[in-house]
């Protein structure tokens, strides 16, 4: 840290702020299913899948199909952690509990997710280059999560997930 | 969020600030992924065997999930702080899936421009069912 200037230490701080408030303003965003602001939080070049890039597509290809199946949806973002690149100032990684609370018609149900993000800085601000979502699980109001068969999300809401059996560290210290 | 301390200079307390929250959600996410080498890291050298040793006595068997809200931080000096971490936790425990309204009374040292987790007392507001009213 000693090595910083003032300048380059306020700027690590900053980061560290706009990229707390970039996981809150993802979540204020679906709850209100706002397309547009959603896209303007990924980079312009965003890449969204089969060979598609750009805030458009992903409005149209992920936020609108995912937005169309959802009815209410309060996301509640928490755990934050958030890794700066040593080597690259306008680079950075994080990882972000959220909860989720979901209608889909007469079904509620709560999922505890965590996304795996990357972020960079552009023209000084912090955007998402990607938001990698994986389940922990997801569950009707009255089921309680312990034995319920694979999620496979996005194709059910509802499942078991990939975490925490997906971290090598969880598997290890299992087996 | 972070109280003032007159004597402190500012940009240090804000980076101190920032390393202890950062702190606490590395703890509580290693912690669900059960990443034992990353959790003694974080704990201060002086105290990390005995903690680990605690820590892993009460480890549970089944998944756990700690979501913490950001800690109110109270500094004491430059080099040390108190820690108020409110959380919700759930774990796993047989057929039940509990969920836990839980506080964190923490205090952290920093040691040559690292903060650490120095101690941590846990108070449980509830411990309910996921599917009992607390």
């Amino acid at each position: 840290m000693s090595e910083l200037t003032r300048e380059e230490r306020i700027e690590r701080l900053d980061a560290y702020s706009q990229i707390r408030d970039l996981a809150v303003r993802y979540a204020a965003a679906m709850a209100t299913k706002d397309r547009e602001t959603l896209g303007l939080l990924y980079v312009d070049d965003v890449r969204v899948g089969g060979g598609l890039t750009g805030r458009d597509a992903l409005r149209e290809a992920y936020f609108g199909a995912t937005l169309d199946r959802l009815e209410i949806s309060v996301l509640h973002a928490g755990t934050h952690v958030i890794d700066l690149d040593p080597e690259r100032p306008d680079r950075a990684r994080g990882s972000v509990y959220t909860i989720a609370q979901i209608q889909h018609g007469e079904r509620w149900i709560r999922q505890a997710i965590c996304y795996f993000d990357r972020y960079a800085k552009r023209d000084g601000q912090w955007l998402f280059i990607s938001r990698d979502h994986q389940l922990f699980y997801g569950a009707d109001f009255d089921q309680p999560p312990n034995d319920l068969p694979p999620a496979n999300w996005p194709a059910s809401d509802t499942g078991t997930g990939t975490l925490p059996f997906g971290w090598p560290t969880w598997a290890a210290h299992a087996s | 969020m972070t109280a003032v301390s007159d004597d402190l200079d500012p940009l240090d307390r804000l980076e101190s600030a920032e390393q202890i929250r950062q702190l606490v959600a590395r703890f509580a996410m290693s912690y669900d992924a059960r990443d034992l080498e990353t959790i003694a890291g974080l704990y201060a050298p002086d105290v990390r065997d005995g903690l680990m040793a605690t820590l892993l006595e009460r480890m549970p068997k089944g998944r756990t999930f700690h979501l913490t809200a950001s800690p109110v931080v109270t500094f004491e000096s430059a080099d040390v702080a108190r820690g108020d971490v409110v959380g919700r936790s759930e774990a796993e425990a047989g057929d039940k899936w509990m969920v836990m309204g839980v506080r964190y009374a923490d205090r952290y040292v920093r040691i040559e421009g690292t903060w650490y987790l120095h101690s941590r007392a846990l108070e449980r507001l509830y411990s309910s069912d996921v599917l009992a009213r607390p």
